[in-house]
């Protein structure tokens, strides 16, 4: 499987490592209500779709950044690769 | 009381050979630093280096090589090494400069360098690299990090057909093994 990545271009998945479902991005502030039930929720609860999933992937054997794919399970199709950081930064200044 | 003197010892100690007529031989250096760029201070740090090194800081997965020798070069957005192959003042003079813009890791007991050398060494490393190493996609200059093997190695390519990989010194012995391997085997 090739990673297109959005700065090194197509990149072979053994240089990546699968870091699990791209909602841990969003971890919850802690000071919220329900603080307790949104963490059990961060931490263990996951849809693990038969389809287009959105995931972390951590480039380990290259420029050490990490990448939301978005990956349909199904076919192995990837549909879209972004640097976590930016959707991360652009995320906290809304 | 006896004298003593330190003498450095390389990882591979100065290995070198030819198979299949694929020069693969220890690429020596002095010493070899990451710069690690803080947040915020990319026009800082491309100043700094342009100061340091003369040269500007190159693109991510390009590279320089100074008036001196000195090779420099950048695997990430926030990530470069640099590379002295000489026993120079690059320590006294060159380093002090860079700490003023960049985190500083001296990195030189982690790495061994390996320089593969031939008109079949893209068949070789074929057999190990994951990389597309066509001219058009991987020029001259460009640098790389990746795998071969299980191994995590930086690949820069010198000229079309001669390459430095970099690879850790603990294990350095694997690495030269599964060069020697892929050099027997094409």
């Amino acid at each position: 499987m090739l990673i297109d990545h959005p700065l090194l271009g197509l990149r072979d998945s053994s240089e990546f490592i699968y870091m699990g479902d791209a909602k841990l991005l969003n971890r919850p502030n802690w000071k919220s209500k329900n603080s307790k039930t949104k963490f059990i929720d961060y931490g263990y609860l996951r849809k693990n779709p038969a389809g287009v999933h959105k995931e972390l992937w951590y480039h380990e054997q290259g420029d050490r950044s990490w990448l939301v794919v978005t990956r349909n399970t199904v076919t192995h199709e990837i549909l879209k690769v972004e640097l976590a950081r930016y959707l991360k930064r652009k995320a906290n200044a809304k | 009381m006896a004298k003593l003197v330190l003498k450095i010892e390389k990882p591979l100690n100065g290995y070198t050979k030819v198979i299949n007529k694929i020069k693969i031989a220890e690429y020596q250096f002095d010493s070899l630093i990451s710069l690690a760029i803080p947040l915020n201070s990319q026009r800082k740090c491309k100043l700094n280096f342009q100061k340091s090194l003369g040269n500007p800081m190159p693109n991510i997965e390009n590279s320089i090589i100074n008036k001196s020798g000195i090779l420099g070069f950048r695997i990430g957005l926030d990530l470069l090494f640099i590379c002295n192959p000489s026993y120079s003042s690059f320590a006294k003079k060159t380093v002090p400069v860079l700490k003023q813009a960049f985190y500083i890791t001296d990195q030189t007991g982690g790495w061994c360098g390996v320089v593969v050398d031939g008109d079949r060494v893209i068949e070789m490393l074929e057999r190990i690299c994951p990389l597309n190493l066509s001219l058009k996609i991987f020029a001259i200059g460009n640098v790389k990090r990746t795998v071969m093997d299980h191994l995590n190695v930086i690949i820069f390519r010198q000229t079309e057909k001669k390459f430095i990989l970099f690879s850790p010194s603990s294990s350095s012995g694997s690495f030269l093994k599964s060069i020697e391997i892929s050099s027997r085997n094409i």
